[in-house]
């Protein structure tokens, strides 16, 4: 596995169909919007739980930011 | 201002819906179809709101054997009841959140991925099939045989009992995207669940002594982990995984082709320019996707586009109507296979999103991609006839095509 830090996650809002597995999945880092879309709200990161929820998304549009 | 025509069946509307959802979108955008005995919504922001709307409830299975059924149907129909109502597709919070999760886990993207491999090899046979024959049935020879396989391989059920499914798969489909003139359709329905969970059950025991990588074992595993998922939650979710793959998939199929073949220069496009070939997916997706409506029923009083709805009420979202929106796509009326951003409605949207999203267009790139290579002289030589349904956009077979 890579060193680098997980710093956040982020969810594009054009591709997101506002299925909110990622809200079942990590209530505690995601939560819908307004607008239906799924929006990140995480203070901390749990890099083993962020993953488990991206691969969840049924149009895979969360994004996984490192550290550079 | 001019009448509606309040039946959703009539041959003119079945054939061409178009110019129907316009009069809707424009004039009437929340309808109350006397016929239909419920709302319709046609625009899309209005069909988007109502898919991401918690007020609006996807339970359509209750309120109809409460209302609908006597006494007597309703105890005769227990089992068709008892497994209907446990579709993820039917659920609303929380019952819905808990199984979803579950069950898009056998369904996530990877878990697509590693399918790869098995659809393209379906599509190598049954296209190795085609060579050297003057003409084919697009509906008999690919559409119909193709998703079917597919799903049995996802669920991990031997090829040769494929042809099984597609008796109990037409059958649910009967009773759900409602045929018409099918008196018997919830006899025969609840025949083809009791053989098909019989059937399933079989498969399951053989699973508990030795499982295997398919999502009968998958979800066999989630369910040894979740004391609340029952042994039914996992054969009815089979069930409904063979139904919801099989038949919108196989209209997906004809009802894209088709529309290719209609409109040569898009076909030609896609065949010279195979990198288009995602865009040209959600493009046939849009223009003639295999659901034009789905069901919902208010949860409470609303009020949509100045129109007083009561809660109990049920409402037609036209897809359809909403995907050919002026007000969301430029130039709706025109197929554009590089149409991007492309945010039509047919897989859904909200909690309820297609979960088979993922395999869809994967088995619909790898087909699409195969059969314009290999057949580049294909015409269609039979009429385009649309089979009279509400929900469902489907056309009515063979599908004659002409290879050489």
């Amino acid at each position: 596995m890579q060193q680098r830090k997980l710093v956040r996650a982020c969810v594009d809002p054009d591709l997101c169909v506002g299925s909110a597995m990622c809200v079942s999945a990590s209530p505690g880092s995601f939560r819908m919007g307004s607008d239906g879309h799924a929006i990140y709200v995480a203070d901390a990161v749990d890099e083993a739980s962020a993953l488990d929820t991206a691969e969840l998304c049924p149009v895979s549009t969360i994004q996984l930011i490192y550290e550079e | 201002m001019l009448t509606v025509n309040d039946d959703l069946l009539d041959p003119e509307i079945i054939q061409n819906p178009s110019p129907y959802y316009k009069v809707l979108r424009e004039q009437h955008p929340c309808y109350w179809n006397e016929r239909w005995r419920g709302w319709v919504l046609t625009r899309y922001e209005d069909v988007y709101g109502a898919l991401h709307s918690p007020k609006m409830l996807a339970d359509r299975i209750t309120p109809f054997f409460k209302t609908r059924l006597s006494d007597e149907e309703r105890e005769r129909f227990a089992l068709t009841y008892e497994v209907l109502h446990s579709f993820v597709v039917f659920l609303d919070p929380p019952e819905h959140t808990h199984l979803r999760r579950i069950f898009s886990r056998a369904f996530m993207p990877r878990a697509v991925a590693t399918m790869r491999g098995v659809v393209e090899s379906y599509v190598k046979d049954f296209f190795d099939q085609w060579e050297g024959r003057s003409s084919v049935d697009l509906n008999r020879d690919f559409a119909y045989p193709f998703p079917a396989n597919v799903i049995a391989s996802i669920i991990g059920a031997p090829r040769e009992d494929v042809h099984r499914f597609h008796g109990w798969a037409d059958a649910l489909t009967t009773l759900l995207l409602a045929g018409v003139g099918e008196e018997q359709r919830m006899d025969r329905a609840q025949a083809a669940l009791i053989e098909f969970k019989a059937y399933l059950r079989c498969l399951y025991d053989e699973r508990v002594k030795n499982p295997r990588d398919d999502m009968m074992s998958w979800l066999m595993e989630v369910q040894r982990n979740d004391p609340t998922l029952t042994p039914d939650d996992v054969l009815h979710s089979c069930i409904l995984l063979v139904n919801a793959g099989h038949e919108t998939t196989q209209d997906l199929i004809c009802n894209t082709l088709t529309t290719l073949l209609q409109t040569p220069d898009q076909l030609e496009l896609l065949r010279q320019k195979p990198q288009h070939m995602k865009t040209g997916i959600e493009e046939g997706l849009r223009f003639n996707g295999p659901l034009k409506g789905t069901m919902r029923v208010a949860g409470e009083d609303m009020v949509i586009a100045d129109k007083p709805v009561r809660a109990g009420d049920r409402i037609l979202l036209l897809m359809g109507a909403a995907n050919r929106d002026p007000a969301k796509f430029d130039d709706p009326e025109r197929f554009d296979a590089t149409r991007y951003p492309n945010l039509h409605l047919s897989f859904s949207h909200g909690i309820h999103f297609c979960l088979g999203a993922p395999l869809a267009r994967m088995e619909m790139e790898i087909a699409f991609n195969e059969l314009l290579r290999r057949f580049p002289r294909m015409e269609l030589t039979s009429p385009i006839q649309w089979d009279p349904r509400i929900l469902g956009r489907s056309i009515v077979p063979p599908i004659n095509l002409r290879l050489d």
